[in-house]
C-alpha cells in the first residue's frame, strides 16, 4: 500500500515539475537568477545522494565503493561520458574487494 | 553541420540574402522560410523517425541506467507489479535510483518522496526551454506534451527545433518519436534487468555500488561550472555530516546547503558553458 503511494507521489510530483512552465511561461522566460538557482539543484541533489549511499554503505562494504565510486568520477570528468562511471568504477570495486 | 545557426538566428531574417543559399534537405526554395510557413500535411511519420534516430546516441546511453535500475528492483521489496509500473509511472531514472537506494535503506516515505522529486526540480528548466515551442498546442494537447520532458529530449528536441523548419505538427511528430523510442528502450531494459537480475549478480555485494555509480556519473556532468561545482561540493560535505539525522532527513537539508552555497558565488562565475 505505502509502496504504491510512494511510487504514485512520486510520479505525480516529477509530472507536475515538467508541466507546469508549458503553462506558467506563456510567452515569458524565466528570471535569470530564478534559472541558475534550479540549475544548481540537480547536482546538489546528485551528489548529496551519493554521498548519504557512501556514508551507509561504508559500515558494510569497508572503502571499496569509496574508491570505486572517486575512479568513476576522475573517469567521467576526463572524458566526459557518464558510461565511464561504470567502465571504470565497477572493475575497481572488483579489484578492491578482491584485494582486501 | 552546415545547418549550424547562429544564436539568434530567427531575429536576423531580414538577412535573406545570406540565408537564400542555406535550403533545407526536404525542399530547396529560394527564400528563408518563417518557423510556421509549412502547413502540416502528409504523413507525421518521416518527422517523428527523424526524432527517433536523432535522439539514438543517447537512448544507447540511458541503457546501463535502466539495467542497474532493473536489478536493483528484483534485489528490492518491490512486488512484481510495482516494479513493472513505476518506471512508465516515473518516467525518470534518477528518482527511481534514489526511491529504491532509500527504501532499502529504511527511509520514512515522505523523505523518499521527497528525495526522489528534487532531483528531478532540473525538469522545470526543461519545461521553460520548451515552453515557447509549444506555447501554440491547446492546453490539453500541453498536458500530454509535459509527460515525457526529460534530459534527452531536452537536448535533442531543442537542438532540432532552433533550426526553425518544423511546424507545430513536424515538432509534435518529431518530440513523440523520439520520447516513444527513449522510453520504450528503457522501460523494456528495466524490464529484462529485473527478469534476470538475481541470477545476473550472484554477488549481491556488488549491487549497492550500482546506484551510487550511476550516479557519480551525472554529478560529474553536471558540475560543469563554478558554482554547480560548490554546489555539489557543499551538498555532499553536508549529506555525509548529516547521515545521523533519523529516516534520511539530512538528505533534503544537505541539497538546500548545496545551492545556498552555490548561489553565493553565481556573480563571480566564469562564462559559463551550456546553460544548466
Amino acid at each position: 500500500m505505502t509502496t504504491w503511494a510512494i511510487i504514485v507521489a512520486i510520479g505525480l510530483g516529477t509530472y507536475a515539475l515538467r508541466v507546469c512552465m508549458l503553462f506558467v511561461l506563456a510567452g515569458r522566460s524565466l528570471p535569470r537568477r530564478a534559472g541558475s538557482a534550479i540549475g544548481l539543484v540537480a547536482p546538489a541533489a546528485l551528489s548529496a545522494l551519493v554521498s548519504t549511499m557512501l556514508v551507509q554503505a561504508d559500515a558494510t562494504a569497508g572503502g571499496a565503493d569509496i574508491v570505486a565510486v572517486v575512479a568513476g568520477f576522475v573517469a567521467v570528468r576526463r572524458t566526459g561520458n557518464a558510461l565511464h562511471a561504470f567502465a571504470v568504477g565497477l572493475p575497481v570495486y572488483a579489484a578492491v574487494t578482491l584485494a582486501f | 553541420m552546415t545547418e549550424y545557426e547562429p544564436a539568434g538566428g530567427a531575429a536576423g531574417a531580414g538577412s535573406g540574402q545570406v540565408r537564400a543559399e542555406r535550403t533545407t534537405v526536404a525542399k530547396p526554395s529560394s527564400r528563408w522560410e518563417p518557423p510556421m510557413a509549412r502547413p502540416g500535411r502528409g504523413s507525421a511519420w518521416p518527422q517523428a523517425l527523424e526524432g527517433a534516430r536523432d535522439i539514438t546516441p543517447l537512448v544507447i546511453g540511458v541503457v546501463p541506467l535502466a539495467i542497474t535500475i532493473g536489478v536493483l528492483m528484483s534485489t528490492s521489496s518491490l512486488s512484481t507489479a510495482q516494479a513493472v509500473a513505476s518506471g512508465p509511472i516515473i518516467l525518470a531514472g534518477t528518482s527511481q535510483l534514489a526511491a529504491l537506494h532509500l527504501l532499502a535503506a529504511g527511509a520514512a516515505p515522505q523523505v523518499i518522496v521527497l528525495s526522489a522529486i528534487v532531483v528531478n526540480v532540473r525538469m522545470l528548466l526543461y519545461g521553460a526551454a520548451f515552453a515557447p515551442w509549444f506555447e501554440h498546442e491547446r492546453p490539453r494537447k500541453r498536458l500530454l506534451l509535459a509527460i515525457p520532458i526529460v534530459d534527452q529530449l531536452y537536448f535533442t528536441c531543442t537542438a532540432r527545433f532552433d533550426r526553425r523548419d518544423l511546424d507545430g505538427r513536424g515538432r509534435r511528430a518529431y518530440y513523440t518519436g523520439a520520447a516513444v523510442w527513449l522510453y520504450g528502450v528503457w522501460w523494456l531494459w528495466q524490464l529484462a534487468a529485473y527478469a534476470v537480475g538475481p541470477s545476473l549478480l550472484d554477488a549481491a555485494d556488488a549491487v549497492t555500488v550500482l546506484a551510487p555509480l550511476g550516479l557519480v556519473g551525472l554529478v560529474a556532468t553536471s558540475t560543469t561550472t563554478r558554482s554547480a561545482s560548490a554546489a555539489a561540493g557543499a551538498a555532499a560535505a553536508a549529506a555525509w555530516l548529516l547521515h545521523g539525522v533519523p529516516f534520511n532527513g539530512g538528505l533534503p537539508l544537505a541539497v538546500v546547503v548545496g545551492v545556498v552555497v552555490g548561489s553565493l558565488g553565481v556573480g563571480d562565475r566564469p562564462q559559463a558553458r551550456g546553460h544548466r
